[in-house]
């Protein structure tokens, strides 16, 4: 028999390539949901395990896969919230949203220092809150339009036009100078 | 700015913020320099400002990527030790079984069963190492006075199937495992692909040299030349002709895979925008059967092409099309030359343009013409996807098809040069195929008990009948190749303490 060709993904190459194509989306959705990093990082782990952990996951098609992976993450989203809920009994209603805030903005902040950045960053900051979700998830986090509209349960329609505009009013200060 | 021209206009904006940002990847974003248009500032400065909490989630994906890859490699078998996960992820674990979690509760079951089987294969992997010198031996004096010269579908049919199966040695592979196993067509060294470059002998596994590639170059494939003397490596940056018994290497051409590109966007593509599954350099490679020519994939990340390089110069002889974002991961020539079979894959990921169909696919092409003449959806990717049957056009790969409750896999034969199907067999196979060198036999890498077992079969190609089932644990056969004077099979698999090693075993 021929022996040229050669074998690209095995097992842990194809595992590998599986995780690098869903895990950033993936990644997005846990993290705005969960309380922290850390958090964010053992819900992902346990997703692709839970991947691992499904016979012939291979065999499903890379839409199968990726709705499979979306199904788990949010059903460990729901778990986990109700983890939370019953190890801290605080209501997650009161769980202000601003506690976990000074930990995103902590490098920006050394950045905010320099004037420039400081203008660009309080214009993100006036931008509906959506657009600037849009915004963050678009540049912090690497997503493309279709994946952020999986993120936020929009279309990618919506999303592209969103991005557009936000990008667009953020111009404004360059044109301006 | 007209809205036409407007680089942000909702339709292309992602295409335009990632060539706006091309010109400064992430890693090293400098400061907006004033002679920049405002979009391209506005680019750079959103970088850099995110450039930090950016690094911040790479990292975190990174770990995570270690650990699945560390538990992952620990915990492919059950007999090994427990994974490297952290205490706080134990207690969540233990405490989700407390809780009755399905899938954790189904977890548990399988790694007791994985246990129990994997005391049963330590016990038989010690008889099989006690017994096998004298099997070997005894085999090898009954072939030598029973059946000299024998072919395999004569020994099959006029004996017995007790030469299949025996394995004349295991030797270990890296936690990388086996991306690729290789005969040399002289039958006499086998090459291997891990995270670096092996070739020992083919029947005693003793004799093993490294191929020391430059640093910086990780293999991606590999090809003997047909005359046994050389190998072609595929590496992330060049092309690499190494002497097939030394291991030393006597040419290296670099490859630029964004130099070379048609698509400028295809060098500029962010962090998470590139298809990860792509990589750079030299993909897969086979080589012609005069020895005068090498094709090789090459991956400019978001897009590939194919070339058809003088295996002595490296200077392209012609090239072949490669549409769309699609980079081929496995090639392979028929027989006589006249095609050339690719396994590829579409390197857009979350592109919901791509129909399902569409993601991984098997193209041929007419090596005189110079056009795709065949596609298919098909071969996964993982081990040798696709398999030429020897002295014809046929194609053997394995793919889904339409069943009771959604696809299953199938292992299908097709006629590239008239686009017809020629078997279908309805085997749980997942990937690595190999003709016996006759052609009368077909070996691939599947399942066996609803999954739990991973197995070899070897299927009889006229009659479907499998003829031989070759058990393993849960580990996958990674790569599977037939010795080309058909008497053994190398296949690339974990053992009972889940290492991966590459065993020798007869086939005949």
């Amino acid at each position: 028999m021929r022996q040229e060709q050669t074998v690209l993904l095995n097992e842990k190459a194809y595992l590998t390539a599986v995780y690098q194509r869903y895990a950033p989306a993936l990644f997005a959705y846990l993290y705005r949901h969960a309380d922290s990093l850390e958090d964010t990082e053992d819900l992902l782990l346990e997703v692709f395990q839970a991947a691992l952990e499904r016979e012939g996951f291979e065999y499903l098609s890379a839409k199968e896969q990726e709705a499979w992976l979306w199904c788990v993450a949010r059903n460990k989203m729901v778990d986990h919230h109700r983890r939370r809920v019953r190890r801290q009994g605080i209501p997650l209603d009161l769980v202000p949203e601003d506690v976990y805030e000074p930990d995103r903005e902590t490098p920006e902040v050394i950045l905010l220092r320099r004037e420039k950045y400081e203008r660009l960053h309080a214009s993100i900051r006036r931008l509906p809150a959506v657009q600037q979700e849009i915004v963050h998830l678009h540049f912090a986090l690497g997503l493309r339009s279709a994946e952020i509209a999986t993120v936020l349960h929009k279309s990618e329609g919506a999303v592209r036009v969103m991005l557009s505009r936000a990008l667009k009013l953020l111009r404004k200060i360059y044109e301006s100078e | 700015m007209p809205a036409h021209n407007d680089p942000f206009f909702p339709h292309r904006v992602d295409e335009s913020v990632e060539q706006l940002a091309s010109t400064n990847p992430f890693d090293n974003v400098t400061d907006a320099q004033p002679s920049m248009d405002v979009n391209e500032r506005l680019v750079h400065d959103m970088q850099k400002l995110y450039s930090l909490e950016r690094k911040r989630y790479q990292r975190a994906l990174q770990r995570v990527e270690d650990r699945l890859v560390a538990h992952y490699t620990t915990s492919s078998d059950g007999h090994s030790a427990p994974a490297p996960i952290p205490d706080r992820e134990a207690r969540r674990v233990s405490e989700q079984i407390r809780q009755g979690r399905f899938y954790q509760m189904e977890n548990r079951q399988r790694s007791k069963f994985g246990r129990r089987v994997g005391l049963l294969v330590a016990a038989l992997v010690m008889v099989v190492l006690v017994g096998s010198m004298l099997l070997v031996l005894n085999a090898t004096h009954q072939k030598a006075v029973q059946h000299p010269g024998t072919t395999l579908g004569a020994a099959h049919n006029s004996s017995t199937t007790a030469h299949f199966g025996q394995t004349l040695y295991t030797t270990p592979g890296s936690s990388a495992g086996f991306q690729g196993l290789s005969w040399s067509p002289d039958s006499k060294r086998v090459a291997s692909l891990t995270d670096s470059v092996q070739i020992w002998d083919a029947i005693t596994g003793a004799h093993r040299v490294t191929v020391h590639l430059p640093t910086g170059s990780w293999p991606y494939a590999l090809a003997w030349s047909p005359n046994s003397q050389l190998i072609a490596i595929g590496t992330n940056n060049s092309l690499v002709i190494a002497d097939g018994q030394s291991g030393a290497i006597v040419h290296s051409f670099a490859v630029n895979s964004s130099a070379s590109t048609q698509n400028n966007l295809s060098a500029s593509y962010l962090f998470t925008l590139t298809p990860n599954g792509g990589g750079l350099g030299v993909r897969a490679l086979a080589w012609s059967s005069d020895g005068h020519s090498l094709a090789i994939s090459i991956s400019h990340g978001p897009t590939g092409s194919l070339e058809v390089v003088n295996a002595q110069t490296g200077a392209q002889d012609y090239t072949l099309p490669v549409t769309g974002n699609y980079v081929a991961t496995a090639l392979a020539w028929s027989s006589d030359g006249k095609y050339l079979a690719g396994n590829v894959f579409n390197t857009q990921p979350g592109a919901q343009t791509i129909p399902a169909g569409e993601q991984k696919m098997v193209w041929a092409w007419n090596a005189s013409t110079r056009q795709v003449i065949f596609k298919q959806t098909g071969g996964n990717g993982t081990g040798d996807p696709l398999a030429w049957q020897p002295g014809s056009d046929n194609l053997a790969f394995v793919t889904g098809v339409p069943g009771k409750g959604g696809t299953t896999s199938a292992l299908v034969v097709w006629n590239v040069a008239t686009n017809a199907l020629v078997k279908q067999y309805p085997v749980a196979a997942f990937g690595p195929v190999a003709w016996s060198p006759d052609g009368k036999y077909l070996a691939y890498g599947g399942f066996a008990s609803q999954g739990t077992a991973s197995i070899v079969g070897i299927l009889d190609a006229s009659s479907g009948e499998q003829v031989y089932t070759y058990k393993q644990m849960h580990i996958n056969i990674s790569a599977l190749a037939w010795s080309p004077n058909g008497k053994y099979i190398v296949s690339g698999e974990g053992n009972s303490t889940g290492d991966m090693v590459a065993k020798v075993w007869t086939a005949e």
